[in-house]
């Protein structure tokens, strides 16, 4: 590499690092963790909470480690007596006109001011005048801003200047009578306001879609990616493990993919995994009204019919599915002797490799196009794109039409194929809920939602990332690997073990 | 040490000549040689002079300027700014007003030479809010400077060409601190900025950009005309050549007076200031400005006007403000009023200043009103100590040190009004 390299010293220890890089950051390379409240990795430097202190050799001024640059030989405690009784001086700084209401405050357990207070025993206030007064609980979007719990970190304005460049929030007037607010008074309005509430360190900022909903202490967390579009930002799944349902979604920080941000749909659009409009079970449309089935009858049947005449059947994977669902879907099916496949994607985004919006968001709405093509490049398998399985269907070139590892309301892409098939052909639909082309469909089989299922995915940028499961699965519903080998075995043919 | 004979004085000795502010007049003084004689000189030649000058900044920090001038990387290929800083908003400071409402062809014939030193095309004046006479000077001047052709391109048939602009601040202390005046001028919330980088090297619109208060900046043609060494005849050890001191206060004479730097400070409040008015008893003295700590009548007749003297007493010449305070004047009165003053100026970024500022105006509010508890004391000590080096730019120190320096220098008074007690008020 041709990066220049400094080497120093923390506490005795030493470090490498990239010259440039902050003594803060050198720290945390080193497992050191130092207090702070402004400094943020993904976002400008502010130096103004003045937390991060430390003690640099040969310097007799404490020195922000945020903002001093690592150089060679530099020698760096963070753990004097000196540089604990001034963060000490400072923190109690920042806790004179806190309201200290944490008992209903929604930050409580993940809240730093509460963290270091404890950490440092300032459990009482010297200060006893009347505190200063700002406004408590004001609605900004999807977002509620308590301004006198904040503590003026600016990491919220630096957001929205320097990520969403929306400049939303500004800190008006001056001295203690800084307050935090959005410009005119407008709610926020852009895609990423959930960020907001992870990165303001106390609970001056919190998500109306989580507030009060649940104390944090008791949610399961799982580390995992996002499936709504082909970004693949890397997240945290919060669940309850009472209920068992999700709670949240959070980002998880990687600094080559999503930084420390999701988008808001990515947060908050989960709620499909619980609603009503899920396929509980496996139906089929018999005698002109849907009729229950059991996993093992539609097997038998779905099974049979592929046997009899695999290749008048075409199967359309979901862009949706994992690289081992699409593996095994596909392995199955061809052994079975079904020759055409296709995929369900919006294909005139499919190619774009970079987000639209120039921060995470991608105009394709499924996860693992590129998986798609790979798996079927690795299986030497021809498939055909869109407009060619369009017009084949047209073309009543198929009796049946199976497609597979659908998931959430909008399932970009198969408008264009059902729309195109003939009212003859018969098909069925592995979907986690229902859609508005019911009628078009003689089987529904119910599929698992991105966080029922594990796998891998692979993201526009072509990085292959692992998807883990957060929830068990809801209802009956089965993954594309189940729906593969079950065909397998209930099709006439003897199981593969037994050949 | 004698005082300052008038004839030898640098920055006043024609100060009251009628309409010196014209250009006519000005050049008849002899006004604009000294950028005619720089320019015959080269760049390097001109830092050199004001480094033998041991010239230090006239604005509060007391920085070598020479020595400030060349830590700008000349050749980085980005434009470079001179910011001439006329904010002055310390209370017990108002000598660079007096340089810019008599005197402004000095200062724009300073800003010349220095901007042809440091390889400066386009310079700003960034006057405070407050100062509006001196604003309305600034501009003629600058306007008859165009019209002589001292300002604009090719100054005086030389290679040099230099844009100078006018701009008034909107009445904020805090946009004196130079990367204040930095963010203000930029059109931003007047705060400072976070070091590094420094201004030198990334400064207004991230470029290099020197900042000079008015009277630093007044002093180079003097320099220029005479030479560095003959400067530094004046003044005493690090503190070269003559200051305009700030005198206010319990004087008969309050005003401005320029002294060479190193003589007794009770001389120059009898001299310029006539002594005490009413014959009152001499309390404290703060010398430096408001933010400077305060000597006893015990140190004022040891102390002399010099960084060195001052250091000694733990304290500094600051911005220059020397203010008298009589026997009969509340202390308490008195910081209460300057805590209010660094309460309302605080630009709220940093948290030790943010809320030390407004813990420390809440307490002395409730002892001036009657209110204080012994406990006050230390907090104050405390608080004030906490404010102390922890914050971007100097406002914060500047609000503790006096606090500092009265509860160590008088504590008797402060303590005297302090009950036992426990209840909060105010
Ligand atoms: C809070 C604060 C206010 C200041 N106000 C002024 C001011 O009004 N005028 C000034 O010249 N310098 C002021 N300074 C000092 C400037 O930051 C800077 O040091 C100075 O302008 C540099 O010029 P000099 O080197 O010629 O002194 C202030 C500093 C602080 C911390
Ligand atoms: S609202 Fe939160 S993130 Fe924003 S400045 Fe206040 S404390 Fe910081
Ligand atoms: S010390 Fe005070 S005035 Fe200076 S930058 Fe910090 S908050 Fe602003
Ligand atoms: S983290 Fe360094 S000053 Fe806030």
């Amino acid at each position: 590499m041709s990066e220049k390299m400094v080497k120093l010293t923390i506490n005795d220890k030493a470090v490498e690092v990239p010259a440039g890089t902050s003594v803060f950051a050198a720290a945390a390379m080193a497992g050191i963790e130092i207090p702070h409240y402004c400094y943020h990795p993904d976002l400008s430097v502010a130096g103004v909470c003045r937390m991060c202190m430390v003690e640099i050799e040969k310097n007799p001024r404490l020195q922000i480690s945020c903002n001093t640059p690592a150089t060679e030989g530099m020698v760096v405690k963070t753990k004097t007596d000196k540089v604990k009784e001034t963060v000490k001086n400072v923190l109690e700084l920042h806790l004179i006109n806190h309201p200290l209401d944490c008992p209903i405050c929604d930050k409580a357990g993940e809240c730093k001011l509460q963290d270091f207070y404890s950490g440092y025993g300032l459990y009482e206030s010297r200060m006893d005048y009347e505190k200063v007064h700002k406004p408590k609980v004001q609605d900004i979007g999807t977002i509620m801003l308590d301004s006198e719990r904040c503590i003026l970190c600016s990491r919220c304005v630096r957001f929205t200047s320097e990520v969403t460049k929306t400049n939303e929030l500004g800190i008006f007037n001056r001295g203690d009578r800084a307050v935090l607010g959005t410009v005119d008074n407008k709610p926020l309005k852009n895609d990423y306001t959930g960020n907001l509430a992870d990165i303001c360190p106390v609970g001056a900022l919190t998500a109306k879609d989580f507030r009060f909903k649940q104390r944090v202490w008791f949610l399961d967390k799982t580390k995992t990616v996002c499936t709504l579009c082909a970004h693949g930002c890397n997240t945290v799944v919060s669940r309850n493990p009472q209920t068992q349902k999700l709670f949240r979604v959070e980002p998880r920080r990687n600094p080559e993919i999503n930084k420390s941000w999701i988008c808001d749909r990515g947060r908050w659009d989960f709620h499909y995994v619980h609603d009503e409009n899920r396929v509980p079970e496996p139906k089929r449309f018999v005698d002109g009204k849907w009729t229950e089935q059991t996993w093992h009858g539609a097997f038998q049947t779905l099974g049979e019919e592929i046997t009899t005449e695999p290749t008048s059947m075409l199967v359309a994977l979901s862009a949706q599915m994992t690289n081992e669902e699409m593996t095994d879907a596909v392995n199955t099916l061809s052994s079975l002797g079904v020759k055409d496949f296709t995929w369900v994607v919006d294909e005139s985004v499919v190619s774009d490799s970079k987000p639209f919006d120039g921060i995470l968001k991608h105009r394709d709405l499924t996860p693992n196009a590129r998986g798609f093509e790979m798996v079927m490049k690795s299986l030497n398998i021809s498939w055909m794109g869109t407009a060619q399985a369009v017009e084949k269907l047209k073309s009543k070139r198929f009796t049946r039409l199976l497609v597979m590892g659908l998931e959430g309301y909008e399932m970009p892409g198969l408008a264009n194929l059902l729309l195109a098939a003939p009212a003859e052909t018969k098909v069925a639909l592995h979907a986690t809920s229902q859609t508005a082309f019911l009628e078009k469909c003689d089987w529904i089989l119910p599929n698992v939602s991105a966080f029922e299922k594990s796998g891998t995915l692979i993201n526009a940028q072509g990085m292959s990332q692992k998807l883990k499961a957060s929830v068990p699965k809801q209802f009956l519903s089965r993954d594309g690997q189940q729906v593969a080998w079950g065909l397998l075995q209930k099709s006439d043919r003897k199981p593969l073990s037994a050949r | 040490m004698k005082l300052l004979a008038p004839e030898r004085r640098i920055l006043t000795k024609d100060i009251e000549t009628p309409n010196l502010f014209r250009i006519e007049t000005y050049e008849a003084q002899g006004g604009y040689q000294s950028l005619k004689k720089a320019l015959s000189l080269t760049q390097d030649a001109v830092i050199e002079e004001v480094k033998k000058s041991g010239l230090r900044g006239r604005g509060g920090a007391g920085f070598p300027t020479g020595q400030k001038w060349s830590f700008v990387p000349f050749q980085s290929g980005k434009p470079i700014y001179l910011l001439c800083n006329a904010d002055e908003s310390e209370p017990g400071t108002f000598k660079d007003r007096v340089i810019l409402e008599k005197n402004p062809h000095l200062l724009i014939e300073g800003i010349i030479i220095s901007s042809y030193a440091v390889r400066c095309h386009k310079s700003y004046i960034y006057v405070r809010g407050e100062y509006a006479e001196a604003a309305k000077i600034i501009e003629r001047a600058i306007e008859e400077a165009y019209q002589k052709g001292y300002l604009g391109k090719n100054i005086l048939g030389s290679n040099h060409s230099l844009d100078l602009v006018l701009h008034r601040g909107a009445g904020a202390y805090i946009c004196g601190e130079e990367t204040g005046l930095i963010s203000s001028l930029e059109g931003k919330k007047g705060q400072p900025k976070l070091k590094p980088p420094f201004p030198a090297v990334s400064g207004f619109l991230n470029c290099p950009t020197v900042v000079n208060n008015v009277e630093t900046l007044a002093t180079i043609p003097w320099i220029i005309k005479n030479g560095g060494d003959a400067y530094a005849q004046y003044g005493v050890g690090t503190a070269k050549g003559t200051r305009l001191f700030c005198l206010s206060g319990w004087v008969n004479r309050p005003g401005v007076y320029e002294e060479e730097m190193g003589i007794p400070l009770t001389d120059f409040i009898e001299h310029y200031g006539g002594g005490m008015k009413d014959g009152a008893k001499l309390k404290a003295v703060i010398p430096g400005g408001s933010s400077t700590p305060p000597l006893t009548p015990e140190e004022v007749s040891q102390a002399t006007l010099d960084y060195d003297s001052m250091t000694k007493f733990g304290t500094f010449l600051g911005s220059g403000g020397i203010i008298v305070i009589p026997e009969h004047f509340s202390l308490l009165l008195l910081l209460e009023r300057l805590t209010e003053f660094y309460w309302d100026e605080s630009c709220g970024q940093c948290t030790p200043c943010r809320e030390g500022t407004g813990w420390l105006y809440k307490m002395m509010k409730a002892i001036e009103h009657g209110k204080g508890r012994t406990k006050d004391f230390e907090d104050l000590q405390k608080t004030a100590r906490s404010m102390m080096g922890t914050t971007i730019c100097a406002l914060s120190d500047a609000a503790a040190m006096p606090v500092l320096g009265f509860l160590k220098k008088f504590p008797d008074e402060i303590k005297a009004h302090l009950k036992e007690g426990t209840e909060a008020s105010v």
